[in-house]
């Protein structure tokens, strides 16, 4: 690790922490757990351990993501970058995960199938697109994708049939490795020969891995192709990685900060309240007078950004990636540093910002530490903080279903040591009782059995419901903003001002169904929480004689789908009726179109913009909200019957035991040791509840969130 | 009823004046574009991108600056940056005594996401000469750019360069090779020309400098648009500093006329006998703006401004004078000092009496300018445009409109 990161803390030492806090509380709740709850909690171990923090940083074509991000990681240079677009492949880089390597890489490749989607899209949809709008998005990215396979093919000649869907792995990975597969050339003829870009057409992603470096927790650090490139395919890759980070770090550069394009990107990235938003603002070493402009266009990207994105606060971080590549790379070109140094333009802010004009300052200056400090917020913060409530909740649930099980053996053995007080005789009755237990667990099973069963028909009802309110919802939207196009065209067409084209902008209606759809989700999801509390409610009624109610159920909050993300399209929005082209659009002006027809018309070409994303968003409440629906139920189940099975056991051993000590000949003297044993087995029990308590103790220290800020503003650099 | 000069008898005339529209994202280097067309430091890039209303660059006599805010009348104002302080600020017309901007009319607007591009701009397209597409150097050519490209393009299809600015923070001659390359490339089927710009920002106060604008690639730019190179060495002297940049005082005493026509300006077709412009020759040098002025344009009735801004607004516009045919003061100006505006009135009321029947209304064709003069319910009415095809049976209607409405009360009885 370079010294200049010497100032800088490790990313997620707290994190860190907390997990092997987290770790230990379960290794002692395990030990006390019935097997089936202690498979769920190693699951969830497990699943905690896997977890890597995802950032992405993404941005503009060209704001210098690249080489912020290469400086960031301590690797100058590393990533390639060039004056014109060049990444075309997501780049995967992973720190500090303990099953990971620490060296290498995998390069994978498309299969034919993934291809054949991105070129396809969604065929119905695109062929009525088409035929409405000319000039439809959908044509140009076809165009570009079978452009790259044609050159893929052209490149690499038969061994491209062998290539699909496979991958490339190294042992060592240098810049070289890297441009053969992550570089797209020029289409320049010149360059097919190259090795630069050789694979780059057929790859679809890399994973490279890292020593841990300044990253202490496991974090994944992805650079994406960049949105707004004119060539789609970077647009389409970027969208498509989006979904799967939660750290985001957008790159803006000073001359340009914050266009519409990085406005709807944050809109689109805050859609989200639990994703962290990092904006950098890259490219300070080009402003002419540094000091000064680089805080007014952090002011203007700060009262803009909340403008575009009201009552959301940024980490809003000035400084240069130019900059950071030369402190980092002092040893080797000290020459090159000097001259920046030397720049009277530079030195100047440097002495006034901090107050040395050093290699340290300009490293301090090119915003790596600020964003770096950012990110270890973020993963120590509310970001980390997720992941382990988690944990957090299936030790809880763990601990619940422990206590209950300890309090019933305590009930059944403190009525056995009631009852075998007068001696033998009645120690019988105490075993007549415990085998009506028996019998009565087994009556609770099949009454649970059912309960869940019907449980199950009702969430699938209730699912039926749901995806069908959120499609009207959105259909309802849809109607709405279809009357005011067709009312506002109308009132162009009786007037005779129906020029050449005729423009709507659906930007406004993509808002409006994009956050319609995250509250018809809300709701939807909320109708499907009450039948499964509901459920849960009787599941835990027809448990309580056995094992005092207690359900080790899963906290609503850890279920999957608790809030939906709308994908980010970037596609153009604007809607042009080309009134006057041949393809029929003269009609509109006709006499002889009807105004029904025309109503008609135009509603089917505003519907068939939206079909896809409407289907897209149907699709994904369907999905969330059956993973949702199936977690819950099979959680309960698993619960209940666990639990029924622990207390059944305990019963029956218990029960057996007292059988043993009546069938033994010195019935009395044994009977007496017999009580001796389930007293001590007793102050056992209480000492496991002590036990549960300091855990269940622990667990709310590791998972409560006073470090967490949940707003920060603050300029690095 | 007669006119002295009928509508239709205007013979096809060559467009006198060139519009040049440069436009891009904030920031994108428009104002550098257009310091480096002028040689001459005439707006400062702004670091902050909030405010970018349309600017229009025009010649004047005098230095002014007028500033239309969001529904209402346009109104002087002392400088660029007394106009911008208001968010509602949404038109600046700036007139500069350069003589290189006779005969030429530079407008520059900002276009972000194809959503900003509204009629008012496509409007401004369709009377265009040339399109000037702005791009930054390290990030040319983006998506959104060529999507509002293309959409301006609906409207226009003239002739269009795309600028790439800030090529002066390119590493390498390597890298400047590379993006034009690509440039090329992709913009091989929308532009014209493509020209390479940087000017430093700690030299744009230079960039009349000969060896500083050509460095910049000013004479590349100057030579794309077939305009004129601009007479560097003198002109850093004659233009009054007071008028470059944001400070254009509201009186800026000038005497610019007196400088030799640019040679793009063609000559005047058909000369009338009687020639407004020539009245407004004949006007004082020093201009004035009395404050009384824009309060008159300011806080006029509502209905009035609104009718004046539908004429305001046409292509073109140069500015409008009315005044009673008895009294000969102006009742209302836009664009004109109270000195021109007399003229004008005398001008027209001559003209307008000189036929064996009064005419309704005529057509003065000056050397840059058409004078649309209305008579009407003892209203006269003059609107300057810069181009014939403006001048049209559309205008003369809003005029009327203007007359007929909006002077119900404190008009004349009919005509």
């Amino acid at each position: 690790m370079s010294d200049m990161f010497a100032s800088c803390e490790r990313v997620g030492v707290d994190h860190l922490d907390a997990v092997k806090g987290l770790e230990a509380v379960s290794d002692t709740v395990l030990a006390m757990c019935p097997a089936e709850q202690r498979a769920k909690l190693s699951a969830e171990l497990t699943e905690l351990r896997r977890w890597r923090a995802r950032i992405a940083v993404i941005g503009q074509v060209k704001a210098g993501k690249s080489t912020f991000l290469s400086a960031l990681i301590d690797a100058p240079g590393f990533l390639p970058s060039e004056v014109n677009p060049w990444t075309s492949v997501v780049t995967n880089l992973h720190f500090a995960h303990p099953d990971d390597p620490q060296s290498g890489g995998e390069f994978h490749f498309y299969d034919e199938e993934t291809w054949a989607r991105i070129i396809e899209g969604d065929p119905e949809v695109r062929e009525m697109a088409e035929e409405m709008l000319p000039g439809f998005k959908a044509d140009t990215l076809r165009r570009q994708v079978e452009e790259m396979r044609a050159r893929a093919q052209k490149r690499l000649g038969s061994y491209y049939s062998v290539l699909h869907g496979r991958s490339h792995r190294y042992e060592i990975v240098n810049r070289d490795t890297l441009e053969r597969y992550v570089c797209a050339g020029q289409d320049d003829p010149a360059v097919h020969q190259a090795p630069v870009g050789r694979y780059a057409d057929l790859t679809e992603r890399a994973d490279i891995f890292f020593p841990p470096g300044p990253f202490a927790a496991p974090v994944v650090l992805s650079d994406t192709p960049g949105v707004n490139d004119p060539f789609m395919v970077r647009d389409e890759y970027t969208c498509r990685s989006i979904a799967q980070s939660e750290i985001f770090i957008v790159m803006l550069s000073a001359h340009q900060a914050l266009t519409d394009v990085d406005a709807a990107l944050l809109r689109m990235l805050s859609r989200r309240s639990d994703n962290e938003v990092i904006i950098c603002i890259n490219r300070a070493d080009e402003l002419s007078d540094i000091g000064a402009e680089l805080d007014a266009v952090i002011a203007d990207v700060r009262a803009r950004a909340q403008e575009a994105v009201p009552g959301r606060c940024f980490t809003i971080v000035g400084g240069s990636a130019y900059w950071a590549e030369l402190a980092l790379n002092a040893g080797n070109d000290p020459d090159a540093l000097a001259a920046v140094l030397a720049d009277e333009r530079v030195a100047a802010y440097l002495r006034r910002t901090y107050k040395s004009a050093d290699a340290d300052a300009l490293f301090a200056a090119s915003g790596v530490p600020a964003v770096m400090a950012a990110i270890g917020e973020a993963v120590d913060g509310h970001v980390g903080l997720g992941q382990r409530r988690r944990l957090g909740s299936a030790i809880d649930s763990s601990i619940e279903v422990c206590r209950a099980l300890l309090s019933d053996k305590r009930r059944q053995i403190s009525r056995v040591l009631e009852d075998s007080a007068d001696g033998a005789a009645s120690a019988q009755y105490s075993r007549d009782a415990l085998n009506e237990k028996i019998a009565g667990i087994g009556a609770s099973r099949d009454a649970i059995q059912g309960l869940i069963d019907q449980g199950r028909n009702d969430l699938d009802a209730c699912l039926d419901d749901s995806f069908r309110s959120v499609r009207r919802a959105l259909e309802m939207e849809l109607t709405g903003f279809v009357e005011e196009v067709v009312k506002d065209f109308f009132a162009v067409r009786k007037a005779r001002k129906l020029g050449d084209q005729y423009e709507f902008d659906t930007l406004a209606l993509r808002d409006l169904i994009e956050s319609r759809f995250v509250d018809s989700y809300a709701a939807a999801r909320d109708r499907l929480d009450r039948v499964a509390d509901d459920l849960r409610r009787k599941v835990a009624a027809a448990t309580s004689a056995h094992n005092g109610g207690a359900l080790a159920e899963t906290a609503p909050d850890a279920l999957p789908g608790e809030e939906v993300t709308p994908a980010y399209y970037s596609s153009s929005s604007r809607l042009t009726l080309e009134l006057t082209s041949k393809r029929g659009w003269r009609i509109w002006r006709s006499a002889k179109l009807s105004d029904k027809d025309a109503k008609d018309r135009l509603a089917r070409i505003i519907r068939a913009e939206f079909h896809a994303t409407i289907t897209n968003f149907v699709t994904q409440s369907q999905d969330a909200l059956a993973a949702r629906s199936r977690a819950a139920t099979n959680d309960l189940s698993a619960a209940c019957m666990a639990t029924l099975a622990s207390s059944e056991e305990q019963t029956r051993e218990l029960e057996e035991k007292l059988q043993a000590v009546e069938a033994d000949p010195r019935a009395g003297d044994r009977l007496r040791e017999f009580r001796e044993e389930l007293k001590a087995a007793i102050s056992d029990i209480d000492k496991g509840g002590e036990i549960l308590d300091e855990a269940s103790g622990r667990v709310g220290a590791l998972t409560q969130d006073d470090n967490v800020k949940p707003a920060r503003t603050g300029t690095g650099g | 009823m007669s006119q002295v000069i009928r509508l239709e008898d205007i013979s096809a005339g060559a467009k006198s004046v060139r519009r040049i529209v440069v436009a891009g994202d904030f920031s994108s280097g428009k104002s550098t574009c257009v310091n480096l067309m002028l040689g001459s430091e005439i707006s400062k890039p702004a670091v902050a991108a909030r405010r970018s209303p349309l600017v229009r660059l025009r010649h004047g006599r005098a230095a002014e600056t007028w500033a239309r805010q969001t529904g209402m009348a346009p109104r002087p104002f002392p400088s660029v940056a007394a106009a911008l302080q208001s968010d509602e600020t949404d038109e600046i017309e700036r007139l500069v005594t350069l003589p290189m901007l006779q005969g030429l009319e530079i407008v520059e607007f900002r276009v972000g996401a194809t959503e900003t591009i509204n009629s008012r701009l496509m409007a401004e397209m369709r009377g265009a000469d040339h399109l000037v597409w702005c791009t930054i150097g390290s990030q040319a050519w983006r998506l959104t750019e060529k999507t509002a490209f293309e959409a301006l393009r609906r409207r226009y299809r003239g002739p269009a360069t795309l600028v790439v600015s800030r090529t002066d923070l390119l590493r390498s001659d390597e890298d400047r090779e590379k993006i034009r390359r690509r440039l090329v490339s992709e913009g091989r089927e929308h532009f014209d020309n493509i020209v390479f710009i940087g000017l430093p920002g700690s030299r744009s106060g230079a960039v009349s400098d000969p060896e500083v604008h050509a460095a910049a690639g000013g004479g590349e730019l100057v030579r794309a648009l077939s305009l004129p190179q601009p007479d560097l060495t003198s002109q850093s002297q004659e233009l009054n500093p007071a008028e470059s940049v944001d400070e254009t005082p509201v009186a800026a005493v000038r005497n610019a006329d007196d400088a030799p026509q640019p040679v793009t300006t063609p000559p005047a077709p058909n000369p009338p006998a009687a020639e407004a412009s020539e009245a407004e020759a004949k006007a004082p040098k020093a201009a004035s703006n009395p404050p009384a002025a824009a309060e008159e344009a300011a806080h006029c009735d509502g209905r009035f401004a609104r009718l004046a801004e539908n004429i305001r607004l046409a292509p073109g516009f140069i500015s409008l004078v009315l005044f009673a045919e008895d009294e000969g003061e102006p009742l209302h100006r836009i664009f004109h000092d109270d000195e021109t505006a007399r003229r004008v009135a005398e001008a027209a009321a001559t003209l307008l009496s000189s036929g064996e029947d009064r005419a309704d209304h005529a057509i003065l064709n000056g050397a840059s300018r058409y004078t649309l003069i209305v008579r009407r319910r003892g209203v006269v009415a003059a609107a300057a445009f810069l181009r014939k095809e403006t001048v049209a049976a559309s205008v003369l209607k809003k005029i009327e409109n203007l007359i007929d409405q909006g002077f119900v009360e404190e008009g004349s009885d009919d005509p």
